[in-house]
């Protein structure tokens, strides 16, 4: 009698080993508290339209009679200077983070990721030296300072900033892969797979790959952190996201010039803000936990 | 009655892990003489180390407890001592040698500042040394143990040396003060075989030459029979056998000791054992009574409940078997 | 280049100087690579502005000069000539130190450079200072004191200390201390009305104890503090995490447990024996969080309007000053190199293994 797949698939080896993951994640509370706060995050953020009360707020609205409310029940946050909510535009915030984010990543992890392995594998060779010198270059300053460097030449949106950063994020990447891919070259099953007769592309993509895998995926969950960090740094100096788009960083700037009596224009983006990095910090270090085999 | 140099009574030791406690020690009985040589056998895991690590007590910065019992050091409990006092005790009286020369070493400074060290801090500490008089100790130290270039070897990283020599070092390390009592931890069982032979040639000259107490631990039961007087046979956290090294090889008792010997390949060709069926108990659940019991061949319903004490067969001879419960009643009465 | 390096070699081997020799050609070697760094480095934001939208010239004269001064301006700027021959022009003046002049003060940038660099500079120490120190004692006390009260409260601090980005705390912070509690000043390096010191090293803290005088030096630490910390934080709390790691970890190792067999007693462990080991992983991250420092000193000193280097930097960016913001960017540039050779420098001075472990490669 065949067992029909699902029921197969659940108690398969790789199900168990995905439990037994679970276990060892959820016994530590603190990345728990991580994955909750992510996932609260990336709930609000797509369904943003539907669960706010105030949408308009996000747009050229204009209310004067309500403006610089103090946090109350109808404006949880409180409202800005032109009279739109807070909690609102928090929530939106959230939204253009989260797509920065995802965008820088999408284009910096998988060139970065490629550029790595390929460097690795060929190191010693033309091609290391020319992709990993251009990595030196690009990370010979902090990425901030050169991201705003780049945010203020030229046009001053939201696609120039996702672009700046996803420039400089790739060399981060491909610097920890091509570390990875060359401590990993010299073992053995490299050596063995060669002999078998296997490809180039074929080592580079099921042998060495995998083992950077675990590294690449903890990178990227904390990345995106840092990556939000960057984006609202730009556009707290008005590079980043332009007006009425409702982004952390700008909203910040904005509630500095209304301290301190309307202080709550700018401290609950900044709270946000922190635990939205937090958040993914928390979850981040979860995972990097679960990859640490534990020694007796 | 002769005071015994180490006395170790009773004693029970846990490691709190991450699932639950480990109870790795369960019952210690471990007695040295003065200038004995005593050897210690066991499977991997079985707790020796753990013992010999709780006789001066650097178990300090890992998770372990102890839960019951003494260990008395020339008739002064060791547990109670205060820092000062065990410290003491470190530097005058008891020395070990690891099991891992390359672990036992600390990778990011010199052969001679670490030994340099030990002679300021510990042996020398109050006298007052000068640096010209700790460098010549540090040499002579290494001479000792006949290493070649000494005045090399001072300047050089634990990285640079091969293993015998680091083993070698540590030997030196070990034998710095005028010591009574010397703890080997496999001495040599991270090295190949010739290596092996000469730190066992090397540890042999030394030790009589100072004629101190030894407790050697090893896998080797060919050094066992070279260096020691008496040996125990230590399973799963407790002592199950001890007699003199001769007998424990030619009479052994207790059923695990029996398959133990047997499982030493003979030169005689009469063929590899079986080895034991079984495992190791886990120490987070261990069985009841006597913990070998799964295992045993004569298992009897009175060792899945009460953990046998030591019983004496003759004056050194012991088993913590409730096979020979008859037999002593019979001798003894 | 290999004329020079076999020359230093055969020197060196005269002299007979076996692992220092070692450490000479790694400086040497470091320093090509850094030369080609800072190269690159000038190609790159050399491209950027000439890629960027907007007619330099223009810029310079204003929207209402006559087309020929203009066009005058450009060809005297070299800019109708393909872009190899600019690059060409713009780096040979910039080697002589020549950054063109900033189009927000008019004076050449260099000079604007330097007169703005030792307040960033002041900042820059005592929050590196502070970061460091501080970051390393509470990495080793909650290493020590692992799973009580005292690690538990470290952790969290720390983590509250990663996440939150320095200028929501340099808000925070002036507003519950300059604004709520009135304790500290908001703004700038010292309060109207107080003389700055004489310049000797540019350091209004300094100065101001060289002269003896009090007054000075306390409103100058005032003025530092929030600042000091909203930099600092970052990089205190990602260096307790790390030193906490190290030492942990290092703690369990058996080196460890063969001193104590020793004898040795256990203060000596610590600061020596433990000690070394763990500082190398904290201390090879040194570089990164100094970097991280410098760039959030541009938000941080744009929100207490401290007059620096950073600040400058700002305002050249907002304003499009593409000459400045060359400058402070190649300006930077060299100080990271500079710092990265002193870390490496300094790592390998604690790890011998890095260049022995080579040895035995070669």
């Amino acid at each position: 009698m065949k067992k029909s797949i699902f029921i197969q698939a659940l108690n398969s080896k790789k199900w168990e080993k995905v439990q037994r993951n679970w276990y060892r994640f959820s016994r530590n509370y603190l990345s728990i508290i991580g994955l909750i706060t992510v996932t609260i995050i990336l709930f609000l953020a797509i369904f943003a339209p539907f669960i706010t009360a105030h949408p308009e707020a996000v747009g050229r609205y204009v209310n004067f009679s309500e403006a610089k409310k103090p946090p109350c029940l109808s404006y949880p946050f409180g409202t800005d200077m032109f009279g739109r909510d807070n909690l609102t535009r928090t929530i939106y915030a959230f939204r253009i983070s989260l797509l920065m984010a995802f965008v820088v990543l999408l284009i910096a992890v998988p060139l970065g990721v490629i550029l790595g392995l390929i460097a690795g594998y060929f190191q010693g060779t033309w091609i290391d030296t020319i992709i990993m010198r251009i990595t030196d270059i690009f990370l010979s300053i902090p990425p901030l300072i050169l991201a705003l460097a780049i945010c203020s030449i030229f046009p001053r949106n939201l696609l120039t900033t996702m672009l700046a950063i996803s420039i400089l994020w790739w060399t981060w990447c491909c610097r920890m892969v091509y570390g990875i891919v060359t401590s990993v070259k010299g073992e053995f099953f490299i050596q063995s797979a060669e002999l078998i007769g296997a490809g180039r592309l074929h080592i580079l993509f099921m042998e060495i790959l995998p083992n950077c895998l675990s590294e690449i995926i903890t990178k990227i969950t904390l990345d995106v952190g840092a990556i939000i960090l960057i984006g609202s740094s730009l556009s707290f100096v008005g590079l980043g996201a332009q007006p009425p788009t409702a982004d952390l960083g700008s909203m910040i700037a904005n509630g500095t010039k209304y301290l301190p009596d309307q202080w709550w224009m700018a401290v609950f983006p900044g709270i946000a803000l922190a635990i939205v990095v937090l958040g993914f910090n928390l979850l981040g270090d979860g995972i990097h936990d679960l990859f640490v085999v534990e020694e007796r | 009655m002769q005071t015994p140099l180490i006395n170790i009574k009773d004693l029970h030791l846990e490691f709190k892990v991450f699932g639950g406690t480990l109870k790795v020690l369960d019952g210690v009985n471990f007695t040295v003489w003065p200038k004995e040589k005593v050897g210690l056998i066991g499977e991997a895991s079985c707790g020796k180390t753990t013992t010999l690590k709780s006789i001066i007590k650097i178990l300090g910065m890992t998770s372990a407890r102890i839960t019951k019992g003494k260990i008395l050091f020339k008739g002064r409990d060791i547990l109670k001592m205060n820092k000062a006092e065990i410290q003491d005790v470190r530097r005058k009286e008891i020395s070990m040698i690891f099991q891992d020369p390359t672990a036992a070493l600390n990778p990011v400074f010199s052969i001679g500042s670490q030994l340099k060290n030990i002679i300021k801090y510990s042996v020398g500490l109050k006298e007052n040394l000068t640096r010209k008089e700790i460098e010549t100790r540090a040499i002579e130290a290494l001479k000792r143990v006949m290493l070649p270039d000494p005045e090399r070897i001072l300047v050089s990283y634990p990285i640079q040396l091969s293993g015998g020599m680091r083993q070698r070092v540590c030997i030196a390390m070990a034998l710095l003060s005028n010591l009574d009592l010397l703890i080997a931890d496999e001495p040599g069982t991270s090295l190949d075989v010739t290596i092996n032979d000469q730190i066992l040639h090397l540890l042999d000259n030394l030790v009589k030459k100072k004629n101190i107490s030894v407790i050697l631990i090893s896998h080797a039961l060919g050094m066992i029979k070279n260096i020691t007087e008496r040996t125990y046979i230590m399973y799963a956290g407790s002592m199950v056998e001890v007699a003199k090294t001769a007998e424990i090889f030619i009479n052994p008792l207790h059923p695990y000791s029996q398959d133990l010997i047997a499982a030493v390949p003979k030169l005689t060709g009469e063929g590899i054992s079986q080895g034991i069926p079984g495992h190791i108990p886990d120490y987070l659940n261990p069985p009841p009574g006597c913990r070998y019991h799964p295992r045993c061949r004569y298992v009897m319903p009175i060792c899945k409940v009460k953990n046998p004490p030591f019983l004496k067969i003759n004056e050194i001879h012991q088993v913590a078997c409730w096979l020979f419960k008859k037999e002593v009643n019979q001798v003894g009465k | 280049m290999i004329k020079r390096k076999s020359v230093m070699t055969s020197f060196l081997s005269m002299v007979k100087l076996k692992m220092k020799d070692r450490r000479i050609i790694f400086i040497v070697k470091r320093l090509f690579h850094s030369v080609f760094v800072l190269w690159g480095l000038s190609v790159l934001i050399f491209v950027m502005s000439r890629i960027a939208p907007g007619d330099p010239a223009r810029m310079v004269l204003g929207t209402r000069a006559p087309e020929e001064v203009v066009e005058r301006l450009r060809i005297a700027m070299h800019y109708n000539e393909p872009i190899y021959t600019q690059y060409f022009y713009w780096f040979k003046s910039v080697l002589r130190g020549n950054f063109g002049v900033s189009l927000v003060t008019q004076h050449p940038v260099l000079e604007d450079i330097s007169q703005v660099f030792p307040a960033t500079f002041e900042l820059a120490i005592y929050a590196f200072i502070f970061m460091t120190i501080i970051g390393i004692t509470l990495g080793i006390l909650s290493a020590r004191y692992n799973n009580t009260w005292i690690d538990h409260l470290g952790r969290l601090l720390s983590y509250f200390g990663i996440v939150t980005p320095s200028f929501v705390f340099a808000i925070m912070g002036m507003l519950i201390f300059c604004y709520l509690l009135n304790v500290l000043p908001a703004m700038g390096r010292l309060s109207p009305g107080i003389i700055y010191p004489p310049k000797i090293t540019g350091l209004i803290t300094i100065d101001a104890l060289i002269q003896g005088n009090f007054k000075v030096f306390i409103d100058a630490l005032k003025h530092l503090i929030l600042p000091t910390v909203s930099l600092g934080l970052l990089g205190m709390a990602e260096e307790a995490r790390i030193t906490r790691a190290s030492v942990y970890n290092n703690m369990k190792k058996e080196y460890i447990a063969a001193a104590e067999s020793y004898g040795i007693p256990e203060k000596v462990i610590m600061f020596r024996d433990l000690l070394k080991p763990s500082l190398i992983a904290v201390i090879s991250v040194l570089g990164l969080e100094f970097g991280a420092l410098i760039a959030n000193s541009f938000l941080v000193e744009l929100i207490f309007n401290w007059p620096g280097f950073a600040r400058y930097g700002m305002n050249a960016m907002l304003q499009k000053d593409l000459n400045a913001i060359s400058g402070i960017v190649l300006v930077l540039g060299v100080v990271f190199v500079f710092c990265n050779i002193i870390v490496d420098l300094i790592v390998d001075f604690l790890d011998p293994r890095i260049h022995l472990v080579k040895e035995r490669n070669e």
